[in-house]
């Protein structure tokens, strides 16, 4: 399921990360909690960010965050939610919204959680009503990525009641909203347990008119094609605590050997348990990529990739930290601790994608 | 399981973290205790919780100290841990020989002056009347004085000369900083005392550590059940869920099991005070990964106050004990033998 040029890429985005993520630039950008423009120019320059070769986008977000989480992601996210405009938008939206980003010229984001509904996406209260030709947004959003940098975002809304309450997931419409237009404002969100080289921002929307042509694909579709979007971002997440978790284990065996602990069981077993786990978070995740990139989604598997792989990241930073005592805990590692705990959160936490895997299991019987 | 008096201080201790903490507890991570805080501490009788009252101490016994120390943990675990090292100077350092340390003593325990210890003990080296050497883990790197010992044998107390080679960035209690420093100053002899060869601090006080871990345990619980209780999704709150309401059902049985083993021991050396150290650890460590959980994207900010309970847990472990050291020496105590491979 592999591609056989895997190992070049992946030795490509190694180099990079190896050269980019110096521990200077890690711990500034983590201590400003700025996002790291200058590396996203260059991780894009080098060819990274290229959605015509997903398995490389793939390895180099796994290589990227086996190095740093915080940078990695920053530098491959710069098209965060753009596919739902490659699916669904239409050729003006593709011209005008796809294109630069994926020139490198323009960030964008995707504006689906609000302050109260997060895991529960149909629980949003953002409105979009008609006005005229066009609509007019009112609403908030957090803990959005790219939130303080994008020029323009993803956003989705109620666009008409809810026919029923079991069918809350209707009449939401997803539009693209551009940074720049009056009534609309960013604020970072500081203070995060990790990933702070992210952008992360509240977001509000005060009767920002949006015109009829940024609609992306059909009204009251919406909710369908944050879904389809999931199906998709949730394995680059899963390639995220795979890559986190690759690198707690790094740091884990450099510590074995650079103590002369190859023989004591104790390690042994710890590394033993570790590597078992990541070997299976990679197994998963690149079968459901393999799905994917062959167009045949299947989200009971995203779904297992991203909740074990996430998984996986907690519980092998948390076991490279137990045994690697104060060394570990004032060292790279605690970063990485404090990173991979947003990958048991974020686009759909635990719960959610043991929800999505349940139910699917029992739909097809 | 407690006395009149014993009750009486955990709702004092109590009050003080209500009154104090609760509010300055995230000041208190980004800014450390500050002189104020510090006279609180000691007004309040816990700098000196468990010394004689002729030493200005609060003559509390080791369980009433335990029941402070877990209510302060639950608002700033960072202050829990300082009040420990502060008692660890008087109660296991100084006191044992007061003929040469009374002023310092009263000193401490009224908050007069701010004082440290190294996390671990290494030697510094005596020449002359000069004291000399590193030492990598040095919390309150700041204070006005240090204690340490010149070799196996000899305490002494440092004023100045103490210059941070790099400030630590920690996982935990970042209210207490973390440095590197070397040390080149005037070195005051204190003692002449026989004590471990490579003592640590903390290593005699595991159940003042399992008091401060159970402490955080709570904390975790109590706001993951007030936000679940809170929190609505799917047009139910999220107690109503059952995994989730479970889940909270068994952390509050094992949090109340750990209270009840760890307030029946009595001996801070034996077998059951080490087993209780860890478990409590492991617990918080455990209860404050889903209290985060529970609380979603806004448990990932410092402000909510649950992911502090995440951090230092995982520190604490790392602070308080040298994982395979501290399993081998309990296993021997259960087993009789030593497990060497």
């Amino acid at each position: 399921m592999i591609p056989e040029n895997l190992d070049e890429l992946r030795g490509k985005a190694r180099e990079f990360a190896l050269r980019e993520f110096t521990e200077e630039k890690i711990r500034k950008y983590e201590e400003e909690e700025k996002y790291p423009e200058e590396i996203r120019r260059k991780a894009f320059e080098a060819g990274f960010l290229d959605m015509s070769n997903p398995w490389g986008m793939l390895v180099a977000m796994e290589e990227f965050c086996r190095v740093d989480p915080g940078l990695g992601i920053s530098a491959l996210s710069a098209a965060f939610g753009s596919e739902v405009i490659m699916l669904f938008g239409s050729d003006y939206l593709k011209k005008k919204y796809l294109e630069p980003v994926l020139k490198g010229e323009k960030i964008s984001g995707f504006a689906v959680t609000e302050p109260s509904a997060g895991s529960d996406v149909a629980g949003i209260r953002s409105r979009l009503e008609r006005r005229g030709k066009g609509y007019v947004l009112n609403g908030e959003k957090i803990f959005i990525t790219n939130g303080t940098v994008a020029n323009h975002f993803y956003v989705l809304a109620r666009s008409s009641p809810p026919p029923s309450p079991e069918k809350r997931h209707h009449g939401m419409t997803m539009v693209v909203v551009e940074s720049s237009w009056p009534g609309f404002e960013a604020e970072q969100m500081k203070g995060k347990l990790g990933m702070r080289a992210t952008s992360t921002a509240h977001l509000k929307f005060r009767d920002v008119e949006v015109p009829e042509e940024n609609v992306i694909g059909e009204e009251g579709k919406g909710f369908y094609y944050v879904m389809t979007f999931f199906d998709i971002s949730r394995i680059h997440v899963a390639t995220q605590a795979l890559g986190i978790a690759q690198g707690a284990l790094d740091m884990f065996t450099e510590y074995i050997i650079n103590n002369g602990l190859n023989n004591r069981e104790t390690y042994q077993f710890a590394l033993a348990d570790m590597a078992t786990r990541v070997h299976a978070a990679r197994l998963l995740t690149y079968d459901a990529a393999d799905r994917l990139f062959k167009f045949a989604p299947d989200p009971v598997k995203t779904s297992m990739a991203k909740y074990f792989a996430g998984e996986t990241a907690v519980y092998v930073t948390d076991l490279a930290l137990k045994y690697t005592g104060m060394q570990g805990v004032t060292s790279k590692l605690e970063k990485f601790y404090r990173d991979a705990k947003i990958e048991e959160i974020w686009e759909g936490t635990n719960e959610v994608e043991k929800l999505v895997i349940s139910r699917m299991l029992l739909k097809k019987r | 399981m407690f006395s009149e008096d014993q009750l009486l201080m955990r709702s004092t201790a109590r009050e003080f973290a209500q009154r104090e903490l609760a509010q300055r507890a995230e000041k208190i991570e980004k800014e450390g205790i500050d002189n104020e805080l510090r006279s609180k501490l000691a007004s309040a009788g816990f700098l000196g919780a468990m010394l004689p009252s002729k030493y200005g101490g609060s003559d509390l016994d080791r369980t009433s100290f335990m029941l402070v120390l877990q209510e302060i943990s639950k608002y700033s675990p960072t202050t829990a841990l300082f009040v420990l090292l502060q008692h660890s100077l008087v109660g296991r350092t100084l006191i044992r020989d007061l003929s040469l340390a009374e002023s310092y003593v009263q000193d401490i325990v009224s908050g007069k002056t701010s004082w440290t210890l190294p996390l671990f003990q290494r030697n510094l080296k005596l020449d002359g009347g000069r004291i000399r050497g590193e030492i990598p883990y040095l919390p309150l790197p700041r204070a006005d004085f240090l204690v340490s010992y010149a070799d196996p044998k000899t305490l002494v107390v440092i004023k100045g000369g103490v210059t941070e080679v790099r400030a630590h960035h920690s996982l935990g209690f970042r209210g207490l900083g973390l440095s590197h420093v070397s040390v080149d100053s005037v070195a005051e002899k204190l003692s002449q005392v026989e004590v471990d060869p490579t003592p640590k601090v903390l290593d005699e006080a595991s159940l003042e550590v399992a008091a401060i871990a159970l402490g955080m345990a709570q904390a975790s619980l109590e706001r993951a059940m007030d936000y679940s209780k809170s929190r609505r999704a799917f047009n139910s709150l999220l107690a109503e869920f059952q995994p989730l309401a479970f889940q909270l059902l068994e952390y509050d049985a094992q949090i109340k099991a750990l209270e009840r083993f760890i307030y029946s021991i009595k001996d801070n050396e034996s077998l059951e005070a080490g087993e209780a150290k860890l478990l409590s650890i492991d617990l918080a460590k455990r209860m404050s990964r889903i209290s985060l959980q529970v609380h979603g994207g806004y448990g990932y900010f410092e402000y909510t106050g649950v992911e502090k309970f995440y951090r230092d847990s995982a520190a604490l472990e790392a602070m308080v004990s040298d994982q395979v050291g501290e399993k081998v020496k309990l296993s021997v105590l259960l087993l009789g033998v030593e497990p060497k491979i």
